[in-house]
């Protein structure tokens, strides 16, 4: 079938202001949208900049917009995205940072509040002699947490940072939310003050857009509402 | 969702030493590492078993980065050989200004090449071909050029350059195939079937010079574990 990629082109070294451009292709229903932008990037003009790395679904790395909504290139099939010869398939890059080039996003500010809620293991004791016994339901806990791949697709779907560029954006809370669920680790303690914060989990106004476009299914919104729930419990404790 | 085969991990690679350094057992590179992937100690011999790959990063990736700080500490800094610089910022410039071949099409015909003739069922005839047809798109290489001139995040120029090394590394692989007349692990060929250890249980290296493929060998280390037939 044939459809017509418009896609929104940007070069800082040339353009003023972003643009959109058309390309006519013929496509399989079941190829990628990724394939097709291959396609136009490997044959038909080769300025066309978009990131990419596993090409099926498990770096995060080609997350944009289709047709409006957030998903990852490799896996959304030119069937999801457009039904008949000659329908639009628009493609633009994610919201909420700054573009670089095309299709391509500073991931700074993301992978800054990421770091931000440390999102590394903390031990609970310092000097551990064996391993850590947990069991199946304290695993459950924080399983859904570890899925997340950065991707970005949470953090331009999400309507709040529309408003407030500090909030920290649901994908650090989800890498939050799997340390301080994780029973083997410090959890809140090391993390309760950049948590507990207006641009912390009470940013979240429970949109659910961030649930609604996960490429991984994280029920992030639950997660958050997990947190505020334990922040709470810690203060009350205190 | 389609459901197709496709390569999934690299058994083989740049040979090195258990500390990760390069060698290939009669040369040495001084301050070369390889660990991960890429590397090959080697662990898995001709078939990685499955959650494997993680010895590869967490014991030799670990290891390797203990000698190099070891290494970074007790040696001179060095130099870079004149020219080099020189030389690379020719070849950029080179690719953005002259008119050529889009990138596309050699992609394709690599990606053919290797999965119909080097794929999983493998067979002397169609490798000697593929091992030709590759040398072709080796040279014919030369004629792609770059659409986009701009200095920042130029993917185009970055991809190409990594086209020129996936070339060689299925050269690499297609020769290699090619040479060892045995099946052995995932290498598996129609007009050998069998594994044949009196002439076949060692490692071979391949060197490309002047577009053609050298080829050597290394002796496995069994001194710890006989091979013996899967039987189960």
């Amino acid at each position: 079938m044939t459809i017509v990629l418009e896609i929104q082109r940007f070069n800082p070294e040339k353009d003023k202001e972003p643009y959109f451009e058309e390309f006519d292709l013929e496509v399989e229903k079941k190829d990628r949208v990724l394939d097709a932008l291959m396609f136009i990037y490997g044959n038909i003009d080769g300025s066309l900049n978009f990131r990419k790395s596993c090409a099926h679904g498990i770096c995060g790395s080609d997350a944009m917009r289709i047709n409006g909504k957030e998903k990852l290139a490799c896996k959304t099939l030119i069937q999801d995205a457009a039904e008949t010869d000659g329908d639009r398939v628009r493609i633009e890059p994610l919201r909420h940072l700054k573009v670089q080039k095309d299709l391509m996003v500073d991931q700074t500010p993301f992978m800054e509040k990421f770091k931000a809620v440390k999102p590394y293991f903390i031990p609970r004791e310092k000097n551990i002699e064996r391993e850590y016994l947990q069991s199946i339901n304290e695993r459950k806990e924080f399983d859904a947490a570890t899925k997340c791949i950065n991707c970005g697709s949470c953090y331009s779907a999400c309507p709040v940072l529309d408003k407030n560029t500090r909030f920290l954006g649901p994908a650090a809370l989800v890498h939050a939310a799997r340390f301080i669920f994780d029973s083997r680790e410090r959890g809140l303690e090391d993390r309760i003050k950049i948590l507990d914060h207006p641009d912390g989990v009470w940013s979240c106004k429970n949109h659910f857009e961030c649930t609604r476009v996960c490429p991984r299914s994280i029920p992030i919104t639950k997660l958050i509402n997990l947190t505020k729930r334990k922040i709470k419990k810690y203060r009350e404790e205190r | 969702m389609p459901v197709q085969p496709t390569a999934h991990y690299a058994m083989g690679g740049i040979p090195t030493d258990v500390e990760g350094q390069v060698t290939t057992g009669k040369t040495s590179y001084a301050g070369l590492y390889a660990a991960g992937e890429c590397a090959c100690v080697s662990v898995h011999g001709a078939n990685r078993l499955g959650t494997n790959s993680l010895v590869d990063l967490i014991v030799f990736g670990r290891r390797a980065g203990k000698h190099i700080a070891d290494y970074v500490k007790n040696t001179d800094s060095g130099s870079v050989p004149g020219g080099i610089e020189k030389a690379w910022e020719e070849r950029v410039h080179n690719l953005k200004t002259e008119k050529g071949d889009m990138p596309g099409n050699y992609y394709k015909r690599m990606q053919d090449i290797m999965m119909r003739k080097i794929g999983v069922y493998r067979e002397g005839s169609e490798m000697t071909e593929a091992v030709k047809e590759i040398k072709k798109l080796r040279r014919e290489y030369r004629e792609i050029r770059v659409q986009d001139s701009s200095k920042n995040f130029n993917m185009e120029v970055l991809s190409i350059l990594e086209l020129e090394n996936l070339l060689d590394l299925s050269l690499h692989t297609a020769a290699a195939a090619l040479n060892r007349q045995e099946s052995r692990g995932a290498h598996s060929r129609n007009d050998f079937p069998e594994r044949d250890d009196t002439k076949w249980l060692k490692h071979a290296l391949t060197l490309i010079k002047n577009g053609k493929v050298e080829i050597d060998y290394k002796p496995v280390d069994i001194s710890s574990w006989k091979p013996k037939p899967r039987k189960y």
